[in-house]
């Protein structure tokens, strides 16, 4: 039962982590929680991708909502985490559902482009809102729990709630729901012609994206303890996608090993040079070239070769 | 008795070129009806309009009562219509599989179920729509990856899982091989009847169409120039003089 295997294996795989702050090393928990975060982020941006096949260059917008919001609660008006960290994502959730609306009518650039035209709205209130989201300043000083302090107490919060969302990410895309909307992404004519609403289809999974994309906000604003307008900048949009693109949008699993891959080989790239962006080009290149399925397509091709010989 | 499906005084135009001429048609409950005509000659434009993918200018089609202009196809699949196309229209990079067991998902309205596994619902019914089709043993394949001719045979079986009452194909045997047609119209045959189908088929292969249509339309330049029993068609002079006679008995 192939289902087991990977319940198993994700098991192993949180267990590892949860073992990581036994090493002692804070880098490698900051390391962690970074690449957990992205990983959750790229995951709830590839069920707009990878399952309706359309590319939203605005993901971001929902990445600060979520990260704004929960700060601004937490600090501003002393919310409790309990109710802040779900208020947040709702929110995220509910301004996914206005804009996916608007943006599910148009489909391929017309799509994307709506999608990048919303977020530079959302960059814009954070941008000039400056009482509420400290402007281009930055909203800084987030108040946490005091149980969440301390990085390694962060570190296992991060892994829950990330954890907790990749299943609920996992049960969803591989539900009637998720089965479905990969046979939108492959034939929305067709899938009209069997009953479906493609249209509502595509905008249930851009509001499921963008709830998500909220949680992971929230999570990266109370790591940083702050949010900042580049947040919600195209960039950072630019840069999720990415991570989705490298890791391959037709698997699962795949934008997890992007984001872990991108985000890890940034912050070496970091160290040495100056040049990151040189780097990325570069990284882009390769997907386009020889890597249209990414990380996992490469391996998916290995493994084929070493089958047949 | 009113008939199943009714469409009357049909339009539709492209631009200024005339594609469907005031085209009226009664298609009763159970019955199997050919609509022929050269290449060109407006059958798929036809098809498009009763199905919801093209609104007609004008005119009215009804089904069992309702009428369906303005209706969206997932609308239309719901009252009872399911269609296969000319051209293959599946769903490429899912497995033989999925593609059936997506259209039950679909027709049983779970689409928007976010929990239920998808791979785990309708596997026997989706075994059984395969078997009936000659598609059992590709079931793990991927779709896009089939013959031609076996994707044809996946269209239908598609059409079928929506359980339909009134079946429309659209050429379910182009670009096969004489054996393949033959295999195919037989099973076709055996479907609609065992199912109490109504089947409405456009098709070029003369040979197919006099074979098991009880009723034939002639389209040509976008109207029907002559409809009745098969011999009556074959007989009519109008019908010999722009499709019969001109490409021979087989398109």
């Amino acid at each position: 039962m192939p289902q087991r295997r990977y319940l198993v294996a994700s098991a192993i795989v949180v267990l590892l982590l949860a073992l990581l702050p036994l090493a002692g090393s804070r880098y490698a928990v900051d390391l962690a929680t970074e690449v957990l975060i992205y990983a959750l982020f790229a995951l709830s941006l590839n069920v707009i991708i990878g399952f309706t096949g359309n590319i939203s260059f605005g993901h971001a917008a929902y990445f600060a909502i979520g990260g704004y919001a929960c700060a601004i609660l937490l600090t501003t008006y002393n919310w409790p985490l309990l109710f802040a960290l779900p208020a947040a994502v709702v929110l995220a959730g509910l301004v996914a559902a206005v804009v996916g609306y608007f943006c599910v009518r148009l489909t391929q650039i017309y799509f994307a482009m709506l999608t990048l035209a919303f977020a530079m709205l959302v960059w814009g209130v954070a941008f000039k809102w400056k009482e509420v989201t400290g402007g281009d300043d930055g909203f800084t000083g987030i108040k946490l729990p005091e149980m969440l302090a301390h990085h390694v107490r962060f570190f296992y919060f991060t892994l829950a709630v990330v954890a907790a969302g990749v299943a609920a990410l996992w049960v969803i895309c591989h539900s009637a729901f998720g089965l479905t909307l990969v046979a939108v992404r492959e034939n929305a004519v067709r899938a009209g012609f069997i009953g479906i609403d493609t249209r509502r289809m595509r905008w249930a999974a851009f509001t499921v994206a963008g709830t998500f994309g909220g949680l992971a906000g929230a999570l990266f604003g109370m790591y940083h303890r702050g949010m900042y307008i580049e947040n919600a900048y195209w960039t950072e949009s630019a840069n999720v996608l990415i991570m989705v693109l490298l890791g391959g949008i037709y698997s699962f699993v795949g934008p997890i090993f992007g984001a872990a891959a991108l985000h890890l080989l940034q912050t070496f790239t970091n160290q040495y040079t100056p040049y990151w962006p040189t780097v990325l080009g570069l990284i882009l290149l390769v997907i386009v070239l020889v890597l249209p399925d990414g990380l996992i397509g490469l391996a998916a091709r290995f493994k084929a070769r070493r089958g047949k010989t | 008795m009113s008939a199943m499906l009714s469409i009357a005084g049909l339009w539709k135009s492209f631009a200024g070129f005339v594609a469907t001429r005031d085209v009226a048609l009664d298609l009763k409950a159970g019955e199997v009806h050919a609509v022929i005509g050269p290449n060109g000659a407006g059958k798929t434009t036809f098809f498009n309009l009763i199905t919801g993918h093209l609104r007609p200018d004008k005119g009215a089609v009804s089904f069992e009562g309702r009428d369906l202009v303005g209706l969206p196809p997932q609308k239309i699949v719901r009252l009872g219509i399911a269609r296969s196309f000319q051209r293959i229209n599946i769903y490429p990079r899912l497995t033989v599989f999925e593609n059936v067991q997506v259209a039950l998902i679909a027709h049983e309205g779970q689409q928007w179920n976010l929990f239920r596994p998808g791979r785990s619902l309708h596997r026997e019914a989706t075994a059984e729509l395969l078997e009936l089709v000659g598609l059992a043993a590709e079931a793990a394949e991927t779709a896009g990856e089939l013959s031609y001719g076996k994707q044809k045979q996946l269209e239908l079986a598609i059409a079928l899982a929506s359980q339909p009452r009134l079946l429309l194909l659209d050429e379910p045997t182009a670009g096969m091989s004489p054996q393949e047609t033959a295999a195919t119209i037989a099973s076709v045959r055996d479907i609609v009847k065992a199912r109490g189908l109504t089947l409405l088929f456009t098709e070029h292969d003369m040979a197919v169409v006099f074979g098991i249509a009880e009723r034939i339309s002639v389209l040509h330049h976008g109207e029907i120039i002559a409809s009745g029993e098969p011999d009556a068609v074959r007989n009519d002079p109008e019908v010999k003089r722009v499709y019969l006679g001109e490409g021979g008995g087989h398109g």
